[in-house]
């Protein structure tokens, strides 16, 4: 009996404190001006794989591997942090503009020779598109918003013409729709695409000087009318071209379509946030994650979720992108509890200044270090005039 | 056999039993750890690493984390335990110390 009580005992002290030795300083996590410390060790790696040609091929044939997507976001995801980054950090501008500009070279250049089932699952090709010339709003609005965040560090005028096409295909595709549903797959429409490129098409509004405020206006009355689940009142992650609700409210999908649509509509932005949080977010002993699905959904898993930890029901990817909902909304509790359960659970290695998360990958590491950085480009945009 | 296992049993309810344990499950935490097995924790995010199979990668990510969390969960839960139990064992209840021990 003694033994047994002695083990009880002996959990009940440690595991409420066990938080204490992975809770992170918050100077390290959170800078209003500067670049946080943490975030300039995740940078180093990933400037190390744009710069290191066999060790970029060996980390991205490993995510291609699994799913070709990741590569892709995982492009995004940097170009966005670096372009975050420059802005904070004028001294490094010059360096990461240059890793941009790669970036963006290379991902325009794969899609141009291999179209774009190179960057899609392979169920791109299982039926056809809906709408001919087959194009992905996965591709045109990160692409889009890749080059649109470049530009709003410094003016390139050779991508002005590429940024343009993007957003006129972008709001060609949503205008065939009565729903403004544009496909990244065939008859396949996603929450998080439509709130990327929206994003990336009020940022070229200010950069070329158009006006789609209307368009974007449209599409959100859409989405509250159409989009809306019923029980979570959360955004589904998943349509048809005519609004039929495919996946309901998705982790994976929420989280980062929150933070693009603060760009654009705070007040539905906030709205879903607290909703999502209600519904998704999870906190225990000082640690935080998110679940994939509210308690309401029971359904297949998607490739995108990654793993899900049983009874606690951890999602890896939605716990990655609730960083970014939660870095955008400055909620510093829910960020220091999510960088918590990140450097307990998804086993950090640091090395010649580098960090990186071993139970992460490129993309997921990606995703992190743009809730680090996050918050100036945005507020560039909001302060410009159309 | 029963009587082995009730041996083993006792030997690891006791404060020298836990720290045994504790040893034990540090040692092999390092084995694998410096076996290089972290990085097939990456399969937790669906990615499995260049040049293993998915049975592979699952068994040595499967492996790692298991000893990852048995070594900060439970090695400082049986060190903390076994300081406590050897406590109460001197302390508190020397008779119920007796009894274990016949």
């Amino acid at each position: 009996m003694l033994p047994i009580a002695s083990l009880l005992l002996a959990a009940a002290v440690w595991l409420p404190s066990l938080h204490f030795f992975f809770k992170p300083r918050q100077s390290s996590i959170w800078s209003a001006t500067g670049v946080p410390p943490k975030a300039v060790e995740m940078a180093a790696r990933h400037l190390s794989l744009w710069t290191n040609p066999e060790e970029r091929r060996k980390e991205l044939a490993r995510m291609r591997r699994s799913n070709a997507e990741w590569d892709f976001m995982g492009r995004t995801f940097l170009v966005l942090s670096l372009a975050e980054m420059s802005l904070r950090d004028t001294l490094s501008k010059a360096r990461h503009l240059q890793v941009m500009d790669t970036i963006i070279a290379e991902t325009v250049r794969l899609e141009s020779e291999h179209g774009i089932h190179f960057f899609l699952m392979p169920y791109s090709r299982g039926r056809p598109f809906m709408e001919l010339p087959e194009r992905s709003l996965f591709l045109d609005s990160e692409i889009a918003l890749m080059i649109g965040a470049r530009r709003m560090v410094e003016e390139k005028t050779e991508y002005r013409g590429e940024l343009s096409r993007r957003v006129a295909a972008m709001v060609d595709r949503m205008k065939r729709s009565r729903e403004l549903a544009a496909e990244s797959y065939p008859n396949e429409c996603w929450l998080f695409d439509h709130a990327m490129a929206l994003a990336a098409i009020r940022i070229a509004d200010v950069l070329d000087g158009a006006d789609h405020s209307a368009l974007i206006q449209q599409w959100i009355a859409t989405a509250k009318a159409k989009l809306i689940q019923s029980q979570t009142g959360l955004l589904v992650s998943s349509y048809t071209t005519t609004g039929q609700h495919l996946d309901g409210p998705e982790g994976s999908s929420i989280w980062l379509a929150i933070h693009c649509l603060k760009l654009v509509d705070e007040e539905f932005a906030r709205d879903q946030y607290m909703r999502a949080k209600r519904e998704l977010a999870r906190t225990l002993c000082g640690f935080a994650w998110s679940k994939e699905w509210p308690a309401s959904r029971q359904g297949p898993r998607d490739i995108d979720s990654g793993a899900v930890i049983p009874v606690l029901e951890v999602s890896a990817g939605g716990s990655g992108l609730a960083f970014i909902a939660a870095s955008s909304f400055e909620d510093m509790r829910y960020l220091s509890e999510l960088h918590t359960t990140l450097d307990f659970a998804a086993l950090p290695e640091r090395r010649d200044g580098r960090l990186k998360y071993c139970a992460s990958n490129q993309v997921g590491d990606a995703a992190m270090l743009y809730s680090l950085v996050l918050g100036p480009l945005w507020n560039r945009v909001k302060q410009s005039k159309l | 056999m029963n009587k082995l296992k009730r041996l083993l049993f006792a030997a690891a309810l006791s404060p020298q039993g836990m720290v045994a344990w504790s040893v034990f499950i540090s040692i092999t935490f390092a084995t694998v750890h410096l076996a290089g097995w972290r990085d097939y924790a990456t399969l937790l995010t669906g990615t499995i690493p260049i040049g293993s199979s998915v049975h592979e990668a699952a068994i040595r990510a499967a492996a790692y984390l298991i000893c990852y969390f048995g070594f900060v969960l439970a090695v400082p839960t049986l060190l903390l335990a076994a300081v406590i139990l050897h406590v109460a064992l001197k302390y508190i209840s020397p008779v119920a110390h007796t009894n274990e021990l016949d």
